[in-house]
């Protein structure tokens, strides 16, 4: 099974991605949103620093969406795309993790405007969480 | 389920809301039988249910002819509710807050056009930055930007040197109240302030077109349309800043509600119209709004700009001017006439505009006679 994909409709576009646990699915969250924004094939650039992104939600989908929405104020506020994150603490209410970063030279691919809670559940199936995000564009 | 509709006329079907044990109130679409089937297959008429399900709705849910799959919302969906007693929804909005067309007429020949055709087109390109360019040529600081969102299209016109004339051909003259900037958050103006005067990229566009065919001689010389003449489009909305308004109040009315609320759909959180929140989101929403109209100001006098220096003539002589600039993501107060009675409401326009008849007060006064 694939960590993540992404794909596309007229009107949308969005990732589908999986983890054995909160961390593995809150990390491939964030590598699919990443292939939206950078592209699959482009070489990792240098870590140039780091931040630190704590959240306690009401939900997995609440922190999904919220940690998403840090990702994309990274890349098109403060021109850094996140290499890497490790999830000190994540859970279904809490994620707590640090992101290692780099600069962004030019702009992201694409024009991703927000990350809507549209049709999001994580269903657990086979010990494995999956869940589907929805970007408006 | 076609068969579950009331065919009140060709175009117009109702859902009684005893069809469906959670409906407060009936579904309303205006639409073509063929539309309707469209809408059935894409799971929009579900969302005209949801809608419908929502407690205190004044009137039915309704849908119009561009009924398609949305957020929460569809696409064409239109809900009102009391303004006393009613709800407010972000998703009744859409995340691109105050999203609208406007059209300016010319009186510049097609045929006098075309060879230019392509130096207009380069010059737009250049000149407005669009998708991947987010950032605008245009440097605002924070007291300039909080003059444009407290005062909209008004305050391009006069920062501009623009045409006053334009403001009365804008729905709401390009301005709701706004006075609260505590309202938006830091992300929101930080995401706003950079990109006034950009197109955005999606399906929002600025087009040269040709006036080919009149259908109401009336209505077109109200307009100022002639045929063979060109005419400009822009389509736009309140970028980052809209964006980041509709996703922040999304989480906040979230948290209010949590545990309370049992939503089929959670793009169709909500709050109370007079609760602090409620308040604090229409606030929120009419900068936006103004920075919706503020930015298609621009956008307008940039491609003006554009048309003098290449037709080497003022925006006078080109007959450059303003004919109508209408949203189709809003929010707004409105008196109607519900069951008898003059009823201030709060009318959600989610992919759908205002239509008012000949002599309606709201109807610019050189357009009254036509509507």
């Amino acid at each position: 099974m694939k960590k993540y994909e992404t794909f596309a409709t007229t009107a949308d576009i969005g990732i589908r991605f999986c983890g054995h646990d909160f961390a593995e699915l809150y990390e491939n969250a964030v590598a699919g949103l990443n292939v939206l924004l950078f592209g699959k094939n482009t070489e990792l650039p240098a870590e140039k620093g780091s931040c630190h992104f704590s959240f306690r939600g009401d939900s997995v989908e609440n922190i999904l969406v919220n940690l998403l929405a840090e990702v994309l104020l990274l890349a098109y506020q403060k021109k850094q795309r996140v290499v890497s994150m490790l999830c000190n603490h994540a859970d279904g209410c809490f994620l707590d993790a640090d992101m290692r970063l780099a600069e962004i030279k030019g702009e992201p691919d694409l024009d991703i405007k927000a990350v809507t809670y549209h049709n999001l559940h994580v269903i657990e199936k086979y010990g494995i969480k999956n869940a589907v995000v929805v970007f408006d564009i | 389920m076609l068969n579950d509709f009331e065919k009140i006329s060709p175009f117009h079907w109702r859902l009684s809301k005893k069809k469906h044990r959670a409906m407060k109130a009936d579904a309303e679409i205006f639409a073509s039988e063929d539309i309707l089937c469209q809408a059935l297959a894409d799971a929009s008429i579900e969302q005209v249910i949801n809608v419908a399900c929502l407690p205190g709705l004044a009137g039915n849910s309704l849908a119009m002819p561009d009924i398609h799959y949305g957020y929460g919302f569809c696409i064409g969906g239109v809900a009102a509710f009391p303004a006393d007693s009613g709800l407010v929804l972000p998703g009744g909005v859409g995340y691109d807050i105050n999203c609208g067309v406007r059209l300016i007429s010319s009186s510049i020949p097609v045929a006098d056009f075309m060879p230019d055709a392509e130096n207009v087109g380069h010059a737009v390109l250049q000149r407005v930055p669009s998708g991947l360019t987010p950032r605008s040529n245009y440097r605002f600081d924070k007291k300039d930007f909080q003059k444009i969102v407290s005062n909209g299209a008004g305050e391009i016109v006069r920062s501009f040197s623009g045409n006053a004339g334009d403001l009365v051909c804008i729905e709401s003259q390009g301005c709701l109240p706004f006075d609260n900037p505590g309202v938006v958050s830091n992300k929101a103006y930080e995401r706003g302030a950079s990109q006034v005067g950009s197109l955005g990229s999606g399906n929002h566009f600025i087009e040269i077109q040709a006036v080919e065919e009149i259908y109401d001689e009336a209505a077109a010389r109200s307009f100022g349309l002639e045929k063979d003449k060109i005419a400009i489009m822009i389509h736009s909305g309140s970028r980052g800043f809209g964006h980041q308004i509709a996703s922040d109040y999304i989480e906040v009315f979230r948290k209010k509600n949590l545990g309370r609320l049992k939503l089929k759909d959670p793009q169709l959180v909500h709050a109370a119209i007079q609760s602090s929140e409620g308040q604090n989101y229409l606030q929120a929403l009419n900068a936006a709004s103004n920075f919706a109209w503020a930015n298609r100001q621009l956008l307008m006098e940039d491609v003006v700009a554009i048309f003098e220096r290449i037709f080497a003539a003022g925006r006078g002589k080109l007959g450059l001017a303003l004919v109508y600039d209408q949203a189709h993501n809003i929010a707004k107060f409105e008196t109607h006439c519900l069951d008898g009675k003059e009823t201030r409401l709060l009318v959600h326009r989610k992919g759908a505009t205002r239509a008012f008849p000949p002599g309606h007060a709201d109807v610019p006064e050189k357009y009254r006679a036509v509507g």
